[in-house]
């Protein structure tokens, strides 16, 4: 299929996808207008000769325009009338399917009207929105604006729905989810307390940390789910509108899950910070001990389920493949510097020292340069981290410096000693009864050769 | 590097057990830290103790932790008592118990005990219904009047050693005497709740505090002293007292539920490993 050339569109631009794989969010059906850049993926799982794909950038257009599909260059504000739509895919949401050249269409709200007008009247619209207040954005630096941010999204515009509230208020969603990175949760799932495992562990691994930010996104992220805000505090929302029927609980993985589906109960790394919370360390002895000679040991505590029923026994549920357990253990250890427990073992305390001694606690024997550096620190340039590690470092020196003085004193008072002794054992060497001591042992060791070499000849 | 310990650490024996525990051969290995070496009411550690920022306190139970810590410590850390190490090293054998070992409160060196041995005698006699042992601190030991008072009253009085001091004449005999001891009575008995009684009660004895408990000649009451002893502790107080509720005191007190597996206590005591780590490798939980 050839590139249509509707207006405003942009010869030397590009925009990447924001979801890397495709969230089958329920049926796809009818004729289809795929908005924004997507997956090729996601389009080339759809009917060629009934899908329809809008792209700004030129190049993207091209790119796309070989799967077979009809493509529209340009802007949204340039799609003239055209014949309803059955379903519209904005997976990629509203903010970037306006050129540069665009005249109208400058309000998000206004974006989502002219789509609207381009779907027929209970048609299924899947739709991604921003969450302006989502954990992404709480824990953001302030940065400069990049080159597609001629207009920039603000909360501050009254008709942008702020929360999902709002977002209900405007459209008639059937369903909604928490998007974190490419797994999306429904309300139903982040609500269902025996599945905060689950779900914990599918949003800590579904965020990745880039570049500088004020805090560890997935220790936010899996705190405002403990506080029952992973809903409110999620980077995106994904909302369905017209027909509820097929669409999943979850999407993980680019699987579609059902509710019923998961383990059941809270994640190992929950259950072992929560007993060293208590100070129940013979509780967090008897866990990490079940999950070390389990088959899940080599599975990091924060991907694997601990049953509801009794942690304590071994009915552990991974999530992930399993690697080398003292990974795994040092993943634990640098959960437990994040989540403020380290204090609970003597310093120094940072991760290969700290999972030794978490090694130690299951029986195991390991020395700290033997603990392999994990892959990829989980928060590289995380504010709050890095001020924690600094004040770390910092006591660390002055308890060095301390102790060093303490050696400098105790060295001074054993060469006191000692000086003290060797004198005792000249002045006794000059002695007549030492004199006899020692000229007795001499003459021992005389009479000693004397045999050897007797018994030699 | 070597870290800087106390004397302390080795008073009794203490270290010797841990060692053998970890199943090291070293009598006196110097833990990088402090131990804590008596049952306290207080922060664990003894008075005259100086303590260098950074190098760990190594508690017996939860509870003096948490006061440890109330008291604005840092760097606090359960082990348990090396006592309850020590029993589960040494598994009790089937044996016959008769009469009560008592414990006169003692002082420390350079302390002098105010009181009358004589009441006291009168009163073990009234109370205990068997033959009774008398265990004398190495001071009162050494004092032939003591001991003779002692042995009049028709006692068998022993002592379990010189707790050791300066790395000079350690013993790490003592606790296994004081076990052995221990386990040939019946009952346990002291004028003041002391180490001995928790002891006693971990190794089977039935415990028992009564008597005039001796003040010290010029005692500070650190920590609230016998006044608190006798309120916060009152379950261990009398000459009969409840032996289920006693094992349990004792069992807190002693951190005998919070036993460290070998490995875990040789990383924070600096302790290198054994050569054969094969057979040693106990869990943790006192089960008798």
């Amino acid at each position: 299929m050839t590139v249509t050339l509707i207006g405003g569109e942009m010869l030397h631009w590009s925009d990447r996808p924001a979801t890397p794989a495709l969230p089958p969010v329920g049926e796809i059906t009818g004729r289809t207008l795929v908005a924004g850049p997507h997956p090729h993926d996601l389009i080339a799982s759809l009917p060629a000769e009934r899908t329809t794909v809008l792209l700004r950038g030129l190049p993207d257009a091209e790119a796309v325009a070989g799967l077979g599909v009809t493509v529209w260059a340009g802007s949204l504000d340039k799609v003239a009338a055209t014949p309803a739509f059955d379903t519209i895919v904005a997976l990629d949401g509203l903010d970037r399917l306006c050129s540069a050249e665009a005249e109208t269409l400058d309000g998000w709200d206004e974006r989502l009207a002219h789509l609207l007008t381009l779907l027929r009247p209970g048609g299924r619209l899947l739709l991604r929105v921003e969450n302006l207040f989502g954990v992404h954005r709480l824990i953001a630096l302030p940065e400069a604006l990049g080159d597609s941010e001629w207009l920039v999204a603000d909360d501050r515009d009254p008709h942008r729905p702020a929360g999902l509230a709002a977002l209900r208020e405007r459209l008639a969603v059937v369903r909604e989810y928490a998007a974190y990175g490419d797994a999306l949760l429904s309300r139903e799932v982040l609500a269902d307390a025996e599945l905060s495992g689950f779900v914990s562990a599918t949003i800590a691994g579904a965020l990745a940390t880039t570049g500088e930010v004020l805090a560890d996104p997935a220790a936010l992220a899996t705190r405002a789910l403990r506080h029952g805000l992973a809903l409110e505090l999620a980077p995106a929302w994904v909302v369905v509108t017209g027909g509820a029927a097929d669409t999943p609980d979850a999407v993980v993985g680019a699987k579609a899950v059902a509710a019923a589906d998961p383990p059941r109960g809270r994640t190992l790394e929950d259950e072992l910070i929560a007993a060293a919370q208590r100070r129940d360390l013979p509780a967090m002895r008897a866990l990490l001990t079940a999950w070390q000679k389990s088959p899940a040991a080599g599975v990091p505590a924060a991907q694997v389920i601990a049953g509801s029923a009794s942690p304590a026994a071994s009915d552990l549920t991974p999530l992930a493949p399993a690697g080398d357990p003292l990974v795994a253990l040092s993943h634990f250890a640098a959960a437990a510097i994040r989540g403020d427990i380290a204090h609970l073992w003597p310093a120094p305390a940072d991760e290969a020292e700290l999972t030794a001694l978490i090694a130690g606690m299951t029986g195991r024997e390991v020395e700290p340069a033997d603990v392999p550096p994990l892959p990829s620190r989980p928060a590289p340039g995380a504010v709050r981290e890095l001020t924690a590690e600094r004040d770390r470092l910092a006591r660390e020196l002055a308890e060095a410096r301390a102790k060093h003085e303490f050696y400098e004193q105790q060295i001074r008072g054993r060469d006191a000693e000692l000086k003290r002794v060797r004198q005792i054992n000249a002045v006794l060497s000059a002695t007549a009864p030492g004199k006899a001591v020692l000229g007795g042992l001499k003459a021992g060791r005389r009479a000693v050769r004397a045999v050897v070499k007797r018994g030699r000849a | 590097m070597e870290c800087g310990v106390h004397h302390a650490n080795h008073y009794y024996g203490h270290s010797a057990v841990l060692a053998r525990y970890c199943g090291l051969d070293d009598e006196a290995p110097r833990i990088q830290g402090y131990l804590q070496h008596g049952w306290n009411i207080g922060d664990g550690l003894a008075p005259d103790h100086e303590f260098v920022p950074g190098v760990p306190k190594f508690l017996w139970s939860e509870r003096v932790r948490r006061r440890a810590w109330s008291l604005g410590r840092r760097d606090v850390y359960v082990v348990g008592a090396p006592w309850a190490y020590l029993l589960a090293l040494e598994p009790a054998a089937p044996a016959e118990r008769e009469g009560t070992i008592w414990y006169p409160f003692h002082g420390w060196e350079g302390q002098h005990v105010l009181g009358s041995h004589d009441n006291l005698i009168a009163e073990i006699k009234a109370t205990e219904p068997g033959p009774v042992t008398v265990c004398l601190y190495w001071q009162e030991y050494r004092d032939k009047a003591v001991r003779a008072t002692y042995e009049k009253a028709g006692f068998r009085v022993i002592c379990h050693g010189y707790r050791g001091g300066w790395w000079k004449d350690l013993d790490p005999g003592f606790l296994y005497r004081q076990l052995a001891e221990l386990r040939r009575h019946s009952r346990v008995a002291s004028n003041r709740l002391c180490s001995a009684v928790f002891y006693g009660t971990l190794a089977g004895c039935a415990p028992a505090v009564y008597g005039d408990p001796m003040q010290l000649e010029n005692e500070k009451s650190a920590f609230g002293g016998q006044a608190r002893i006798l309120r916060e502790w009152s379950d261990m107080i009398g000459a009969e007292v409840d032996l289920e509720t006693a094992r349990r005191v004792a069992v807190a007190e002693l951190g005998a539920d919070r036993l460290l597996p070998p490995a875990e206590l040789r990383r924070l005591f600096g302790w290198p490993a054994p050569r054969s780590t094969a057979a040693i490798e106990l869990t943790g939980v006192l089960t008798s």
